[in-house]
């Protein structure tokens, strides 16, 4: 299907996602921090990145923008824990936002649909 | 022969006769002493005297000097009975002096303070004047205050009040002030009590005396008196005017004038007023610092009273402050833990195969860890800092966005639910997605009242400023205690509740500057309405 990355810090989250994904039949790569995220980007070839941002850390922010200079036609979807961040500037770069839910099929919607295009 | 030592003189006949007791000897002349001024004025003894001294020169001479002797002891005498009788009268004074300041220091209020000094300057046995009144400065309102008259207002009412008084001895009118609880003020009182002078109309000839410190007689027919207005003080002609001073502080003015007997006031009278008028001030100082600390006694006590309120309100307050940063934190922690189960939980309902049994325990998981997550939610959105994403929006179009999603629970309820919304578009400046969870909350908090059907009516309405929200139902409605404590965090009556659902709304309709309100009647249903402020071009 497409090619996923998926930045999460929270192990047993990543690790849903990655499995619900891969049985969607996406290729995921999943990592568990920002660092050298443009080495991974190159090397794997995303279609989209889910980026989680994290309230009150400025780090998530900063990778987004680091992805967009380095590649300003790749999406990024933030995934975060709240919705505060939806109203903050620096989130506009990103192509979409969704807020974390047990029920993924948003955040899959939202795949697809950058997917596809 | 007896012989009579008497003084022939009818007035003097208990005096001893200096003549008779001379030519007898025997008798002791210091017994006589006293009496020889009688005999300065005896025909015989200055024929004794003067026939004495026409046969030996000495003897003229010492006649002589014992003439001018006892004339000049005469004189003496008569000084000195004199000097006797003013010493009486001012010992007098100064004891009624006493006895009315003693009942002012005795007296509880300032008021009787002033009707007993007015009552010496007044009373016949006392100063003597007709009428009198006292002005007090009050610094807080700048002016000089009329505050209490003794007194007839004119000849007419004089007749009674006259007689009532002029018996009766100081003493008595004294205790009698003392124990009265309230006296009836009169018509003169009244007329003084409604009369106030600027402290700073320095041409007033009342300030003047007073800043000056100078007692003075008005006659209010000169030139530079006529132009006033004296209606506070009828049938005045002269007046006599006397600063109250206590330590060199200008306490105030008493005036008193003879209006009705017309007897002429002179300087004595100011002097004797004057005197009074010393010697009350200390005393009547007392008494309106007295009144003073009452007063700001009084008013210690009910910011002492608010300040321990208030403490307890603070304490509470700041305890609930932390609870709430607790609760956001804990929160905050649950969110992703939550958030990771259900996820899970529907990956193994998904994953698991066809096992109702499996199936229906996993559903319960993730039921319950949903619920737990909207709780979360309203906990966060609660203490969240409001950060509205404010823009003009339609509030017609939030309620109907709101009222659509619960279409199918209104039918599946037996709730028979109706919009009526204003025709026209009604615009508020607002953060159309927070209100949109108000309109939830509430919709939903009235659907919970109905749990056996019913009627909803949601109205909206332009009321002046303000855009209104009305949302009505006929649920089981709520006693007082309930509406009391409606908007208070984790309050709940419901099985289920959060106690958040109103609290959050109350707290997003207080940050866009409305507010929220609740009717209800037990058995009968609840109103609860809203107000926005409202845009204010855009209501057509």
């Amino acid at each position: 299907m497409a090619k996923v990355m998926i930045v999460e810090d929270e192990a047993n989250l990543l690790k849903l996602y990655k499995d619900e994904l891969e049985d969607d039949g996406h290729e995921v790569l999943p990592i568990d921090n920002g660092r050298e995220i443009l080495k991974y980007i190159e090397k794997f070839g995303p279609e989209v990145v889910v980026l989680d941002i994290k309230l009150g850390s400025q780090e998530g922010l900063e990778i987004l923008e680091q992805i967009k200079n380095f590649d300003r036609g790749l999406p990024v979807i933030i995934n975060s824990a709240y919705s505060s961040y939806k109203a903050n500037f620096s989130s506009w770069l990103a192509d979409d936002y969704v807020v974390k839910s047990p029920d993924l099929t948003e955040l899959k919607d939202t795949i697809r649909k950058h997917t596809l295009k | 022969m007896e012989v009579n030592y008497h003084c022939d003189d009818r007035n003097s006949s208990d005096k001893l006769c200096w003549i008779a007791v001379l030519t007898n000897p025997g008798v002791d002349i210091s017994r006589v002493q006293d009496d020889v001024m009688i005999c300065h004025n005896c025909e015989r003894f200055k024929n004794v005297a003067e026939r004495g001294a026409g046969r030996r020169t000495a003897d003229k001479l010492i006649s002589a000097t014992i003439a001018k002797l006892m004339e000049q002891l005469a004189q003496k005498r008569e000084n000195l009975e004199i000097a006797s009788r003013e010493l009486k009268k001012n010992v007098e004074e100064l004891s009624l002096l006493k006895s009315i300041t003693d009942a002012i220091a005795r007296s509880d209020s300032l008021e009787k303070g002033l009707r007993i000094m007015l009552t010496g300057a007044t009373s016949g046995d006392a100063f003597g004047f007709n009428r009198a009144a006292v002005f007090l400065v009050n610094e807080d309102s700048g002016y000089l205050e009329g505050k209490c008259a003794i007194g007839p207002l004119n000849k007419e009412e004089a007749g009674s009040i006259w007689n009532e008084v002029s018996n009766i001895p100081m003493d008595q009118l004294l205790a009698g002030i003392l124990n009265k609880s309230e006296s009836v003020p009169c018509v003169l009182e009244s007329l003084i009590e409604s009369t106030k002078i600027p402290l700073k109309d320095y041409d007033n000839p009342f300030i003047q005396s007073m800043r000056e410190g100078v007692s003075r007689i008005i006659d209010i027919q000169d030139i530079w008196y006529s132009r006033l207005d004296w209606s506070f003080w009828p049938s005045a002609s002269k007046l006599a005017v006397v600063p109250l001073i206590s330590e060199g502080r200008p306490l105030g003015l008493v005036i008193a004038d003879n209006a009705i007997t017309q007897k002429t006031i002179t300087l004595e009278m100011v002097d004797a007023l004057k005197a009074l008028a010393n010697a009350c001030a200390p005393g009547l100082e007392n008494a309106i610092l007295r009144q003073q600390l009452l007063a700001q006694l009084r008013e210690l006590k009910r910011v002492h009273e608010l300040l321990r309120s208030n403490q307890a309100y603070l304490v509470q307050n700041e305890r609930l402050v932390e609870i709430g940063m607790l609760a956001t934190k804990v929160a905050h922690e649950l969110k992703i833990p939550l958030v990771t189960i259900g996820g899970y939980a529907r990956r193994i309902k998904s994953t698991m195969g066809t096992s109702k049994f499996n199936k229906e325990m996993v559903d319960v998981i993730i039921a319950e860890v949903d619920r737990l997550l909207n709780i979360n939610s309203e906990i966060l959105e609660f203490s969240r800092r409001s950060r509205l994403n404010i823009r003009e929006c339609d509030l017609n179009a939030v309620v109907t966005d709101s009222f659509n999603l619960f279409k199918d629970r209104f039918k599946s309820s037996g709730i028979r639910a109706e919009k009526k919304l204003q025709s026209s578009k009604l615009m508020v400046r607002g953060d159309p997605e927070r209100l949109k969870q108000v309109v939830l909350n509430l919709i939903e908090n009235s659907l919970e009242a109905m749990t056996h059907g019913g009627r909803l009516i949601v109205r909206t309405m332009r009321q002046n400023d303000y855009a209104a929200l009305e949302i009505e139902d006929t649920g089981v409605g709520m006693d007082k205690e309930s509406m009391d404590n409606l908007f208070k965090l984790f309050y709940t009556t419901k099985e289920k509740g959060s106690g958040l659902g109103l609290p959050v709304s109350k707290k997003i309709v207080d940050d866009h500057g409305g507010t929220i309100n609740v009717q209800s009647i037990p058995g009968s249903g609840t109103i609860f309405s809203v107000h926005l402020p409202a845009c204010p071009n855009l209501d057509n």
